[in-house]
């Protein structure tokens, strides 16, 4: 349960207090804090980098020069080059592509069997709900990196098997979060008046319960993007995920990692990156919590400064 | 409590169960020869036939399943097909190291976290609140094997303060320790802003109730609501995320082992994937499941224990 109670206290009711008002001025509510419009800008800017990769980049990354490998920054090459003598910042750049490819699909893959899933254990109930919940707790037993070791050591790696591998990892965590919302909301006096209508029960959890289960939820979407990110990288860290040649963040601080003694900016470039992708998301995610959770504001400031001064002088 | 406890140790039972069963068949599940997928499409035809016969991949699937799960409980986890030497004695030592390693880190992370927290919260907008609230945001952004690249290349290439390279030896202690410092400041960094912001906003959300003023009111010392009021019910929220806490831990191991060349069970398990040791991998990812499992179960039952409200409910639902 401590998995499931960590979730209680990071969403910490999330759903209470905000009136729904539609996507559109959820949005808007979130861009108009500082914070967040910042998150959205600097997100927006890495979707661009991704899409217009090879408009950006100063050099092909895939171009091997065996006479220049290892090189400090130059102005030719901006962060020096690899043990290929490939241009960094452009294996960098195009980076932005594969962390975007796996994190987004792995995800959103995750959120929607989980949604499914989850929904279906605590509707149905019974049988279903137990062999799930079991089901649930097994494959959350394995840390998504320890998941990872166990089946790209056998379905072999690849972007698919690494989008396969992170979104297993996450679907019990969505799942359980749906199933224990469904569960509350079936107990709710207008399922059972929609039911006595003669609504079938696909339609109270399309129609009713899943819009209402839903909206929390994007705030663990956002959260679960730079886990993804971080993952996925990780992986090919290790030379479990993705593979080189592939321009990837991973990737390339494997090879950075092997000279590090001779070339340490190399590692460097995909750490800032990476760095700024999960920052910019991690935000997003925070600010949408703040958006639909008003318990959040803490006690104003004034009020303790003067309580504690009464107190203690 | 006993109902509770019962039912909360039957379920990690029952998982970790479930969870050999899915170590025994998951070479079943992939499409194509089991041997073929363990060993890889490079292999020689008398290596696939020994491994075959080692691991009785010719037997239906439900007899692999209870060879497993059984010898596994008697601490037999196979052949290691490299060394020939039995998994069980191959994985002893790198499993000590790797504990050691995450029972450090998880004292160290609470141990700075929770200080941090509270200081944060006793001097709101003071000097430590600032930093809390704004180094966190990027600490914990920064995934641990970043943080380790970064611990390496200033402290042991650029520096020369610290040994890089490989965990040291028991019998020299003040060795084992220095090797140990950037490895467990890797794996808990991330709980020091962790630990801290939540610490912080749980200890002013407490400051705020109706029964701190009472006790102001009646005329209990500042230093006295905040130690021993406000501090103990801001612990609770820290209790249940330990579980979190042993997941990353356990998982970012793997990492810092391989960057710090650590003899341990992550850098072994990634050594054993690139021999197709599938014997040594398997028996290493059921071992950081189960130690997962049984830190989540810990945690729980201290969670419980420590929150009176659902020391109440026994009827709660049981979860990991």
């Amino acid at each position: 349960m401590s998995v499931q109670a960590a979730q209680q206290v990071l969403l910490s009711e999330t759903a209470s207090g905000y009136e729904p008002r539609g996507p559109v001025a959820f949005a808007r509510d979130v861009v108009r804090r500082p914070a967040g419009a910042i998150a959205a800008a600097v997100i927006l800017l890495l979707v661009l980098v991704a899409i217009f990769a090879p408009l950006l980049v100063p050099d092909n990354p895939d171009a091997i020069n065996v006479t220049n490998t290892l090189a400090s920054p130059s102005a030719h090459h901006l962060l020096g080059t690899d043990s290929l003598g490939r241009d960094n910042l452009s294996r960098v750049i195009f980076g932005t592509r594969v962390a975007l490819e796996v994190a987004l699909p792995s995800v959103l893959g995750a959120f929607i069997a989980g949604s499914v899933l989850g929904m279906a254990a605590g509707y149905f109930g019974g049988l279903a709900d137990k062999v799930l919940v079991i089901a649930f707790d097994a494959v959350i037993s394995f840390p998504a990196v320890i998941l990872g070791l166990a089946l790209l050591s056998l379905i072999g790696p690849s972007i698919q098997s690494v989008v396969f591998v992170i979104a297993l990892s996450l679907v019990p965590y969505y799942g359980r979060l749906i199933r224990a919302q469904t569960l509350s909301e079936r107990k709710n006096q207008y399922v059972k008046a929609e039911r006595s209508l003669g609504a079938s029960r696909a339609r109270v959890l399309r129609r009713h319960i899943l819009p209402n289960v839903l909206a929390p939820l994007l705030v663990v979407v956002a959260m679960d993007i730079p886990s993804a990110v971080i993952i996925e990288a990780g992986l090919a860290f290790l030379g479990l995920g993705v593979q080189p040649p592939t321009p990837d963040w991973g990737v390339i601080l494997n090879d950075g990692f092997a000279n590090i003694g001779t070339s340490p900016w190399e590692i460097l470039g995909p750490i800032v990156a990476l760095v700024i992708m999960t920052t910019a998301f991690t935000v997003l995610g925070e600010t949408m919590r703040d958006v639909l959770d008003p318990r959040q504001r803490l006690p104003r400031r004034s009020f303790l400064k003067r309580r504690s001064r009464d107190l203690d002088g | 409590m006993v109902l509770y406890l019962t039912k909360r140790v039957g379920l990690a039972v029952v998982v970790i169960v479930v969870i050999m069963i899915m170590l025994a068949v998951l070479v079943n599940l992939v499409p194509g020869d089991p041997a073929r997928i363990i060993l890889g499409t490079h292999a020689t035809p008398q290596l696939i036939a020994q491994v075959r016969r080692s691991m009785g991949l010719d037997n239906p699937v439900y007899v692999q399943v209870w060879d497993f799960v059984w010898q596994a409980l008697h601490g037999n986890f196979g052949t290691d097909f490299v060394s020939q030497a039995p998994v069980s004695s191959e994985i002893a030592s790198p499993l000590v190291n790797t504990l050691i390693l995450s029972l450090v880190s998880f004292v160290l992370s609470v141990a700075v976290g929770v200080p941090l927290g509270i200081a944060a919260a006793v001097r709101r907008g003071g000097l430590v609140d600032t930093l809390v609230r704004g180094i966190s945001v990027v600490l914990l952004s920064v995934p641990a094997y970043v943080i380790g690249l970064l611990l390496l290349l200033g402290f042991s290439v650029r520096l020369h303060i610290l040994p890089a390279l490989g965990s040291g030896s028991l019998s020299d202690i003040g060795g084992y320790a220095e090797r140990l410092i950037m490895p467990a400041v890797a794996l808990s960094a991330f709980w020091w802003a962790y630990l801290a912001r939540l610490v912080r906003s749980s200890m002013l959300e407490v400051l705020g109730e109706p029964f701190v003023r009472t006790s102001r009111a009646y005329g209990l010392r500042e230093r006295a609501i905040r130690y021993r009021v406000a501090l103990k019910n801001a612990l609770v929220p820290v209790t249940a995320l330990t579980g979190l806490m042993v997941g990353y831990i356990l998982s970012g191991t793997v990492f810092v082992e391989v960057i710090f060349e650590r003899t341990g069970l992550g850098s072994l398990a990634v050594s054993a994937i690139g021999n197709r040791d599938w014997p040594v991998v398997r028996a290493v990812v059921l071992i950081y499941a189960a130690a997962f499992i049984l830190g989540n179960l810990g945690a729980d039952v201290a969670y419980r224990f420590l929150d009176p409200r659902l020391r109440l409910e026994e009827d709660a639902e049981v979860f990991i």
